[in-house]
């Protein structure tokens, strides 16, 4: 079921260092803490990246799809 | 540099992580998730978060408003527009407009001097509200809080740093949201960092009443909103000035109300408040400065609370 559409602005050419984690979770808005209970699915990840070996970028739950010019 | 398209393989209870293998650096151009809360009690805000491989939060982007308890949403992240003028002018901040932001966990915003001390913070809006000081002893130094990189300021010494003078005065409604820790020392009241300079009186100034343990906020001199007793001073402060009876002071989400005096700033100073008319507490912070936001006018409840999660999270504070 579609949810609600809600945009986020990101900070800009934010490269992340390979060993960092990128996270999606859900805020509690008054203590700052995760919210129980949320389902996240679907989840990407549009990047740019300085290939190395295509197949050592699956990581956890996520897998790669190269894109152009990979 | 290549696209690639990273993509979860399956249904995940909150939060998701994708962990950037070693080898490799990525920089995210978009990222989309949606979010099912139909097994949450209570509203949330969806958010993306960078950690490091420390382990520390080094950026988090969340939405200016939360779901609903129960409600889903399709979620997506990109770069930030810049180029929204309000006003004095200033951006579009991730949860409000900023007119002034410093951040001293980003060394690529700080200029130390021969001595490691430092000489300018740049302001990370494109206001160019920069603060320097120009006297070598009077120079901050660098400590860490929860690994980043913040600013140290001695009360002995009598650090600050200060701005040029705005070419115009920013009025209230304005919102200082800071994070700070402080060592009373002396006696008195003594002042933590987040303030403003004289503008005809004592501008808009934020400190500590050292015999009360207490923080205070106020304008111009008349009319000041404290907290109950807070101790220790290591809080996320967050500060409304407004002539109306809607001014607020917060420290960890605690909210005091009240009324103060219309009174605008026509720069900032890091450190130290300065008032000529008070010389007993014209004094300098002993203590810890993370980062300091500047926003104009009152910020929503959402963007309030958003702004305090982002900065608690960073910053580990309690």
């Amino acid at each position: 079921m579609a949810g609600q559409p809600v945009d986020v602005s990101m900070p800009p050419d934010m490269a992340v260092p390979g060993g960092y984690t990128i996270r999606f979770t859900a805020i509690d808005p008054s203590t700052g803490g995760t919210v129980a209970g949320v389902v996240i699915s679907n989840a990407s990840i549009q990047a740019g990246i300085d290939l190395g070996v295509a197949s050592t970028l699956d990581s956890g739950p996520f897998m790669f799809v190269p894109g152009p010019g990979a | 540099m290549a696209d690639v398209q990273i993509l979860a393989t399956g249904v995940s209870a909150a939060p998701l992580d994708y962990d950037v293998p070693a080898a490799n650096a990525i920089t995210p151009k978009a990222c989309f998730a949606h979010y099912d809360g139909s097994g949450s009690a209570g509203a949330y805000l969806p958010a993306l978060e960078i950690i490091s491989d420390s382990g520390h939060t080094v950026t988090i982007a969340v939405p200016s408003s939360s779901v609903a308890a129960g409600g889903t949403a399709d979620v997506s992240w990109f770069p930030w527009r810049r180029g929204v003028t309000v006003q004095q002018g200033g951006n579009a901040g991730p949860l409000g407009t900023l007119f002034a932001w410093y951040d001293f966990s980003d060394t690529s915003t700080i200029a130390l001097d021969g001595s490691g001390k430092i000489q300018v913070i740049r302001d990370k809006t494109s206001n160019h509200h920069d603060l320097s000081q120009a006297t070598a002893s009077q120079r901050p130094s660098q400590t860490t809080v929860n690994g980043l990189n913040a600013g140290l300021f001695s009360h002995a010494n009598q650090t600050w740093l200060d701005s040029a003078t705005f070419s115009s005065v920013v009025n209230q409604p304005l919102t200082i949201a800071a994070v700070w820790s402080q060592t009373v020392v002396g006696g008195g009241s003594y002042y933590p960092g987040p303030c403003g300079r004289l503008l005809g009186g004592q501008g808009c100034q934020v400190w500590v009443n050292g015999p009360a343990n207490n923080v205070v906020c106020g304008a111009n001199g008349n009319g000041h909103i404290d907290t109950p007793t807070v101790a220790p001073f290591s809080q996320i402060l967050t500060v409304s000035f407004h002539s109306a009876a809607s001014s607020y002071i917060r420290v960890n989400g605690a909210q005091s109300l009240g009324t103060i005096a219309s009174q605008g700033i026509n720069g900032i100073r890091l450190g130290h408040t300065g008032t000529n008319t008070l010389p007993a507490e014209d004094d300098a912070l002993n203590g810890v400065l993370c980062e300091a936001q500047y926003y104009i006018g009152q910020l929503t409840a959402n963007q309030l609370v958003g702004v305090e999660a982002q900065l608690k999270a960073k910053w580990g504070t309690p």
